[in-house]
């Protein structure tokens, strides 16, 4: 019989495989939307590892995209991350904070909750009219990711997560 | 000092510091406060954002506090579909036994 240790192993696995899949594609000149969409099936499956040891029902979690915010939220209250992330002890939650709108960005790139918005997944109808690929789209996101300081933190924020999430987080 | 009076200071100071961080949080249900080795809050907090479900985030003991936890936040309109089960608690988790701290409790 499976355990959720099982299963937090496997989504970890996968959320790791995702964010190698993601490195991979910043090496080459690849379309934005190729590395947004394994950055954020990272995040899920980064987020998920940690709500299948809260009691969370299997089929909750795989029939919601919805996690990273909150696992970034949940991040701001966990004092065992002030010091492998270099941070003092009272802007913790503050700093957090500073990160969730673009965490939020990442959440919405999954197609299901983008609904008609960009995605990095499926061709969408902007609102003159066009139907755009994602292939042909610019998506900010990436360029605020890469060259803005919230963008930086939150993705050497994501790298540590995921390469140290059992000393961090269990 | 009781293992169930450490709990007891542990989580309420938690709490305590919850409502102190978050300006926006309305009220702290703890569910389950006699179990002495877990502790487990639903944090209503209008800031956070809907997901129709209750995201339980699991928090591992570690020096400063020795119980595992697990703290889920979620919106006004969740609680009230928790109330009227519309929308499930994680499993094991009940309402049958809970605390509610609101700020007007915990800063008296």
């Amino acid at each position: 019989m499976s355990t959720w240790q099982n299963w937090q192993a496997a989504f970890l696995k996968q959320a790791r495989s995702d964010w190698e899949a993601y490195q991979k594609t910043t090496e080459f000149d690849w379309p934005y939307c190729h590395r947004l969409h394994y950055l954020q099936m990272a995040t899920e499956k980064l987020s998920k590892a940690l709500l299948i040891a809260g009691d969370l029902e299997l089929e909750n979690l795989t029939g919601s995209h919805s996690a990273f915010v909150n696992f970034i939220r949940a991040a701001g209250k966990n004092r065992k991350l002030q010091k492998p992330l270099g941070l003092k002890r009272s802007p913790l939650q503050a700093h957090f904070k500073k990160l969730l709108p673009l965490a939020r960005e990442i959440e919405l790139l999954a197609p299901a909750l983008a609904k008609s918005s960009p995605n990095p997944e499926y061709p969408w109808e902007d609102p003159a009219g066009n139907v755009l690929a994602p292939t042909e789209y610019s998506f900010p996101l990436m360029k605020q990711l890469q060259k803005t300081p919230q963008g930086i933190q939150l993705l050497r924020h994501i790298e540590i997560f995921l390469k140290r999430f059992e000393e961090l987080f269990m | 000092m009781s293992q169930n009076h450490n709990v007891i200071s542990v989580a309420e100071n938690l709490i305590q510091e919850h409502f102190d961080l978050e300006p926006n949080l309305e009220k702290v249900i703890w569910i389950n406060p006699d179990k002495t080795t877990e502790i487990r809050l639903l944090e209503i907090n209008s800031d956070t954002i809907t997901t129709g479900m209750v995201q339980s985030f699991y928090f591992a003991p570690w020096e400063e506090i020795p119980y595992a936890m697990k703290i889920a936040e979620i919106t006004p309109e969740e609680w009230q579909k928790i109330l009227q089960s519309e929308i499930p608690l994680p499993r094991g988790w009940t309402l049958e036994n809970h605390k509610v701290y609101s700020r007007e409790l915990v800063t008296a």
